[in-house]
């Protein structure tokens, strides 16, 4: 639960996502759900390299398994909060 | 069915508070064989290695790394943990 | 009774890391998040990647401030030695 509530901090935000097959995607992050897909709104290229040809695609889901990376800038993240959380966070296998 | 499951969590479990303590390798499924002194281990094989060296496969090829602190392996990636 | 595996990591909180991943991929970065799946949050953080170019060895580096690393990738996590 804990990074489906960090990701719900950042809905609104651009970011940039880079999959597991190297294609990196920027765009708004419009929704985000318990197994961390993504919906990306208003995409655009970081790097003209990684991206796939979707000049006419503005909204993208993205499946969560298929990302490697997700790029944030430093003002987007309460970096105190998330060491507490994930402080307080269970770790404890469930069984 | 139900005698044979719990059995069997039982078996693996004293292997495992067994072991703690004891050196051992863990070889995850890439092949990489990482070897240290088991500090740590939970129910979904994550370890925790001190003292921990790698090789690829077996310990007669080159050292890859020593490791000076602890290092944590990700229990989904690991392939056996063998006592040495 | 010892600390799961994942329970010594929080003693790194707010401490560099040094973070293997999957396809000869590494990353170094300040520890912010992290949970069971071994998803991360790493700030300040530079990503090296080791491709064989033309038969010969090479390593790129790119750095980036705050990334969100996915916990399938990852394969080992420890304090880096020297940085």
């Amino acid at each position: 639960m804990l990074f489906f509530s960090f990701f719900k901090t950042l809905v609104d935000q651009e970011v940039v996502v880079e999959l597991k097959n190297d294609i990196e995607i920027k765009g708004t992050l419009q929704s985000v759900d318990q197994f961390l897909n993504l919906k990306l709104d208003n995409i655009s290229c970081d790097d003209e390299t990684k991206y796939p040809h979707l000049s006419t695609v503005r909204n993208i889901f993205i499946r969560g398994s298929t990302v490697r990376y997700v790029y944030l800038n430093k003002n987007m993240v309460d970096t105190n909060l998330l060491q507490d959380a994930t402080r307080r966070e269970a770790m404890s296998e469930k069984k | 069915m139900a005698t044979v499951t719990d059995s069997a969590d039982s078996v693996s479990s004293q292997f495992l508070g067994h072991i703690i303590g004891k050196p051992v390798h863990v070889k995850l499924h890439s092949g990489m064989l990482y070897s240290g002194t088991l500090e740590s281990i939970d129910g979904f094989m994550n370890v925790a290695l001190s003292s921990t060296t790698e090789h690829y496969e077996n310990k007669e090829n080159g050292l890859l790394h020593r490791y000076q602190s602890d290092v944590f392996l990700r229990g989904t990636q690991v392939l056996y943990i063998s006592e040495v | 009774m010892s600390e799961t595996p994942l329970n010594l990591l929080k003693l790194n909180l707010d401490e560099r890391v040094y973070v293997k991943l999957r396809g000869a991929r590494s990353m170094a970065g300040t520890l912010q998040a992290f949970d069971s799946h071994c998803n991360i949050v790493l700030s300040d953080a530079v990503e090296t990647r080791y491709e064989l170019v033309d038969g010969e060895l090479r390593s790129t580096e790119r750095p980036s401030e705050m990334v969100f690393v996915r916990g399938d990738s990852v394969t080992l996590v420890t304090t880096p030695e020297d940085e």
